[in-house]
């Protein structure tokens, strides 16, 4: 089985015109408007569009992550993309919601809305793009709901070091350790492997502390060598790094104008030498996380 | 060059510094709490060495608040070094700072044969490795081929001795400003070593070298195996941190440290590890 945990499919309103929608949102505009400091490739799917790629590239399941948006209303809308995506395809398609805290009260009605209408949880909820501080209130009652609800939170994270890049997060792996402290039976998917948080838990206090911490390997070979994969899995055990790709964005932009899912698998395939590690890494771990919570019953049966 | 088995990470200490700490317990002991209960003899030192069979060592110094305890420190590491000819290497003690005391303590201690100089220790320091009178430390260091050697441990935990909150993306800037010379940080370099699956890192990275001192203490069983899963052996430098095995459930000799460590190691690259890479660091001089 083949889960990707980390896409991010947007309202045909997004892709039929990305630069319209990007007036409505600075920091949408800051990541996808091409420029000579800016080398992303970002690309657009529909979910229909992307259950074809899907069935080509033979994914099971993909999560839709909410891209996280500067305004609550544009928050909504997504998700409401995104659960007609759910509705759409119930066995393919995994739905996050995305709020911003700054939306307070409605944000936690919104939270309340996506969880009860069968997301698997909030994310990609982002820190730095978002600007928000992770001892925001909004955002702790966020991670509450999601404790409360056996919910999943999937955030956004960066290496703290190696070069700049447009999305490249620069809050402090310290501030991500406190969050998990503070929070430690929130089940977080922390993106692009933790930033390198999954090192850490060579230290027997932090494999403790990250008991409910997984990691997803979104957008990895646009930032790692191809080793990351093994070395991750070595170091933290498969059952915590998750499949992602960060669909439909381009992940091998040297070689490829189309996004797909095939060439990343392939580059996982060629580098995890355990059959049980690839097929955990690739799938079973995320529907072994959402089994264990209860979700999304109709992809994992 | 001959086979050697190199400890690379070993404090020793005169007399008149243990005096002076004990008397000074408040202020120097928080660095060094398990100062009084542990020996810091050479004799010690070399009698628990022919049990783990190590034949040479690398003296490490201590970043002294006072530069005179830096200079009475290096006396001492350059009498053990007369004493024992071809046994030790020494790295200078040395505050950055003190600015121009420190680099002149530094060409005086390559004049006596120092192979390298730390191990330095920035967040005891209260400077960031972009701080000007470290970076003059950090060149005198490059001009005279003597090796730095830069506490960094993990950032999350409190580890009493070896503490260190400095922000790691400044090793990767510090990696970036000295490209060619070599930078050997302790404890396994807190995280750095997962950084190198990032190219850019691996790249900055080139010259950056991990000793394994207090790593049995700090980390999992097994985690050097893990880290030689990410970085080439030759980056990997045997050390004890005799005589401070410091974390909990810590081993408590040399031999215990010595063939934990080694026990982790394939036979093709144990002797790199366990010397051969040191010693071309250090020899480079």
């Amino acid at each position: 089985m083949i889960i990707d945990i980390h896409t991010h499919i947007l309202p045909e309103e997004v892709s039929d015109n990305p630069s319209a929608f990007a007036k409505k949102d600075d920091y949408f505009a800051f990541l996808t408007t091409p420029s000579p400091a800016n080398h992303t490739e970002q690309r657009y799917a529909t979910y229909q569009e992307a259950v074809t790629q899907m069935d080509t590239d033979g994914l099971d399941a993909l999560a839709i992550q909410g891209w996280g948006m500067l305004s609550h209303e544009l928050c909504v809308e997504q998700n409401t993309y995104t659960l007609e995506a759910m509705k759409a395809y119930p066995t393919r398609i995994i739905g996050f919601g995305i709020v911003h805290p700054k939306g307070g009260k409605k944000a936690l009605d919104e939270v309340e809305r996506c969880l009860a209408a069968g997301m698997a949880g909030i994310g990609e909820i982002d820190p730095y793009g978002q600007r928000f501080s992770l001892d925001d209130p909004t955002f702790l009652r966020i991670c509450d709901m999601c404790i409360e609800a056996g919910a999943l939170m999937n955030i956004h994270i960066s290496e703290t070091i190696g070069h700049s890049y447009f999305g490249k997060s620069d809050i402090p792996l310290n501030e991500y350790v406190a969050l998990i402290k503070k929070k430690p039976d929130l089940q977080i998917i922390m993106a692009h492997y933790g930033g390198g948080l999954p090192y850490w838990e060579l230290l027997p206090e932090v494999r403790q502390l990250c008991t409910n911490v997984y990691y997803d390997t979104a957008g990895s070979p646009l930032i790692c060598s191809s080793e990351v994969y093994q070395a991750t899995i070595r170091i933290c055990g498969a059952h915590k790094v998750l499949f992602g790709t960060d669909y439909p964005l381009l992940l091998f932009p040297q070689v490829e104008q189309q996004p797909n899912f095939r060439s990343i698998i392939d580059e996982i395939t060629a580098h995890v030498s355990s059959d049980e590690d690839r097929r955990a890494l690739l799938g079973e771990s995320a529907r072994n996380l959402l089994v264990k919570n209860n979700l999304c019953k109709e992809v994992t049966t | 060059m001959k086979k050697v088995r190199i400890d690379g990470h070993v404090h020793l200490l005169p007399q008149e510094i243990l005096s002076y700490m004990k008397k000074h317990k408040n202020s120097l002991m928080d660095r060094f709490p398990v100062a009084d209960t542990q020996v810091w003899d050479v004799e010690q030192l070399l009698a628990e060495a022919h049990e783990a069979n190590i034949d040479t060592f690398h003296l490490l110094g201590i970043q002294w608040p006072d530069s005179q305890m830096c200079k009475d420190h290096n006396d001492y590491s350059k009498e053990i070094m007369d004493a024992y000819p071809g046994l030790f290497y020494a790295s200078a003690s040395l505050n950055p700072t003190d600015g121009w005391i420190a680099v002149w303590e530094l060409e005086r201690c390559y004049l006596m044969g120092f192979s390298g100089v730390g191990e330095l220790d920035p967040c005891r320091g209260s400077y960031s490795l972009s701080h000007k009178r470290f970076l003059q430390v950090m060149e005198a260091a490059h001009i005279y081929n003597m090796v730095p050697t830069i506490n960094v441990s993990p950032p999350f935990i409190s580890i009493p001795g070896i503490d260190d909150k400095t922000p790691i993306d400044e090793f990767y800037d510090l990696a970036k400003r000295f490209p060619d010379s070599p930078i050997i940080l302790t404890h396994l370099g807190g995280a750095l070593p997962y950084y190198e699956l990032w190219p850019e890192v691996k790249e900055a990275f080139k010259h950056v070298y991990y000793d394994t001192s207090s790593t049995l203490c700090i980390y999992e069983k097994g985690a050097i195996k893990k880290v030689l899963e990410i970085v080439s052996p030759h980056k990997i430098v045997f050390g004890s941190g005799f005589p401070l095995y410091v974390g909990k459930e810590c081993t408590t000799s040399l031999l215990s440290v010595t063939t934990s460590v080694f026990d982790q190691l394939s036979s093709d690259v144990s002797n790199h590890i366990m010397g051969a890479n040191l010693q071309t660091l250090l020899e480079k001089k």
